[in-house]
């Protein structure tokens, strides 16, 4: 049986979490925004080396002053994407604030970080010595485009590598 | 009355816990479960609910507390939104109640309830996104003010500097000296006055082109490379023109063209090492013409670009550190003449700039 892992997307609203996803599943980007309400589940299989896992991705609703992510649906997750919008800086301290509180619900699950927008390089809000912080605090991060494509695959392959280590890990 | 029916008419599909935590459907199948194609719920027989609804699996914590509780209490899932065998959405919530001693979910259909708070949290969305992009053009606004009263205060400096030399020393053979400093400085200030107010106009109404005075980009990047050629030999630059570029005339106001050009190649000069070599190739892409500035500088972070080109993300320390309005005011000329320009880091581990200009109709077919 070809195993499964859950996938959650996190981050404050209008990051890009749903076009990510949609990318990854679809090959498709609308620059339409349609705000997620509560949570939708996606799939697709990868092959990693020898390897198919179907990954199970729940795209949540976004994070702001007018609804807030339940930690819960992290619940069972076997890793998490967090999405930053490179265009706006208070996403950033956003994504900082949920990593935390998810982080109690599911500690040591891998993540992975996606810096999502580079295709609007003019309009790029993230200083490197901001970015040096996060990679001081240990998070890997990844640039990405939904609407381009760039990074989409990696960011998904990247964390798929990790929960498999990870779960490498624990069997021994 | 058959209650059941009721609840399926209402669009709500009712389960039941079982002791071993599965769950039965009691009543009568609303609609909606059988366009979502899921073949448990026909028949009523035990069913995981992981595998029915997966979404309501990280739900169970809190229903559970609700079930162990007392009668009436009852907490909802809020909205998730699953697909039917036609690929389209359906949304939907569920409801932990406790009933009788029963330990009851109830599963809703709601459009209506759905669209109308995607509608609100989209409309308040959508007005918080507008609001903090205003926000920010107002903070770059601020910066672009005071980024040109500096550029103004330069000049005004030097031909103070200047008024008050001829003042101590009328006659003095400096003074002829002085009173050109003064005048090149007065023609600057004018230049920046100039480039401001033509750029503030160019955001509102771009300005039409005359195509007759399309300029010979050759010619113009002859002019450029010429007029550098002193500057990049005291820094010990080579600074080159590759040759095969073919002739194009391009959409552009000639000045304003050599401004742009000489400002990019001033900066490749500024960034590049001694020793070095600064080369400007042009390359033809259907309509287009592209010129190509590298130097072997360093290349230039993702989160500097924005402060190159944009007032978009200005920030108070970028005016400074980027040599203030220049590639602003290219990017409002290039844009005006429905060009670009922009920046990638280049294969041998130097900048790169580029402007993208129009090749004037006609001219452009003469090669490819
Ligand atoms: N240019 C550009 N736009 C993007 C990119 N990713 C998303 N967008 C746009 O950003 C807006 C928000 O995208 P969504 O994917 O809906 O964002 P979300 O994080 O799912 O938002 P919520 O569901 O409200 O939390 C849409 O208008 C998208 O078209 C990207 O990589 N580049
Ligand atoms: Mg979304």
């Amino acid at each position: 049986m070809i195993e499964k892992l859950k996938v959650c997307m996190i981050g404050a609203t209008a990051v890009g979490k749903t076009s990510l996803v949609a990318r990854f599943v679809s090959s498709v980007f609308s620059e339409r925004y349609a705000t997620t309400i509560g949570v939708r589940i996606h799939t697709r299989r990868v092959a990693l080396g020898e390897r198919q896992v179907d990954l199970i991705i729940w795209d949540l609703s976004g994070e702001d002053e007018f609804q807030s992510v339940q930690p819960s649906y992290l619940r069972g997750a076997s890793g998490y994407l967090v999405v930053i919008d490179g265009t706006r800086r208070e996403t950033m301290d956003a994504a900082i604030a949920l990593q935390e509180r998810v982080r109690k619900t599911i500690a040591d699950a891998p993540f992975v970080a996606a810096l999502n927008k580079t295709d609007l390089a003019t309009a790029w809000d993230l200083a490197d010595e901001e970015l040096a912080a996060l990679h001081g605090r240990g998070w890997s991060l990844l640039p990405t485009s939904a609407k381009t494509g760039e990074g989409v695959e990696e960011a998904f392959d990247r964390l798929t590598t990790r929960m498999l280590a990870r779960q490498a890990d624990s069997w021994t | 009355m058959d209650m059941s029916a009721v609840m399926a008419v209402l669009e709500r599909l009712v389960l039941e816990r079982l002791p071993d935590g599965r769950f039965v459907r009691r009543g009568t199948l609303p609609a909606w479960c059988r366009r979502l194609g899921r073949p448990a719920l026909r028949a009523p027989i035990p069913v995981v609910i992981g595998e029915l609804f997966p979404c309501l699996d990280p739900f169970m914590e809190a229903a559970e507390v609700v079930w162990r509780g007392e009668a009436g209490a009852r907490v909802s899932s809020g909205f998730w939104t699953d697909t039917d065998t036609d690929g389209a959405e359906l949304h939907l919530e569920a409801l932990a109640v406790r009933v009788d001693g029963a330990e009851v979910l109830v599963v809703a259909h709601d459009e209506r309830l759905f669209r109308e708070q995607q509608r609100l949290l989209q409309r308040a969305r959508e007005l918080r996104l507008a609001h903090d992009a205003l926000l920010r053009e107002m903070e770059h606004k601020d910066v672009l003010l005071h980024t040109i009263v500096h550029e103004l205060a330069a000049p005004l400096h030097t031909i103070l500097g200047m008024l008050s030399l001829l003042d101590e020393a009328p006659r003095h053979a400096s003074g002829v000296q002085a009173i050109d400093s003064a005048l090149a400085a007065a023609r600057e200030q004018k230049q920046v006055i100039g480039e401001v107010l033509e750029a503030f106009s160019a955001e509102h109404a771009p300005p039409a082109v005359a195509l007759a005075d399309a300029p010979d980009l050759r010619l113009v990047l002859d002019r450029v490379v010429r007029e550098r050629q002193a500057v990049a030999a005291e820094r010990n630059i080579r600074l080159e023109l590759a040759p095969g570029a073919p002739l194009h005339h391009v959409v552009a106001e000639h000045d304003r063209l050599v401004r742009v050009l000489s400002n990019l190649v001033d900066n490749a000069l500024c960034r590049s090492p001694t020793g070095g070599t600064v080369r400007l190739t042009v390359r033809r892409e259907g309509a287009w013409a592209y010129v190509v500035i590298d130097d072997q500088g360093p290349p230039v972070p993702l989160e500097r670009l924005s402060r190159l080109f944009g007032t978009l993300a200005l920030r108070r320390d970028a005016a400074v550190a980027y040599g203030g309005l220049g590639l602003f005011f290219c990017r409002i000329a290039v844009e005006r003449w429905g060009g670009g320009i922009g920046y990638e880091p280049s294969e041998h581990g130097g900048a790169r700039f580029w402007v993208r200009l129009q090749g004037k109709d006609g001219d452009h077919d003469d090669r490819s």
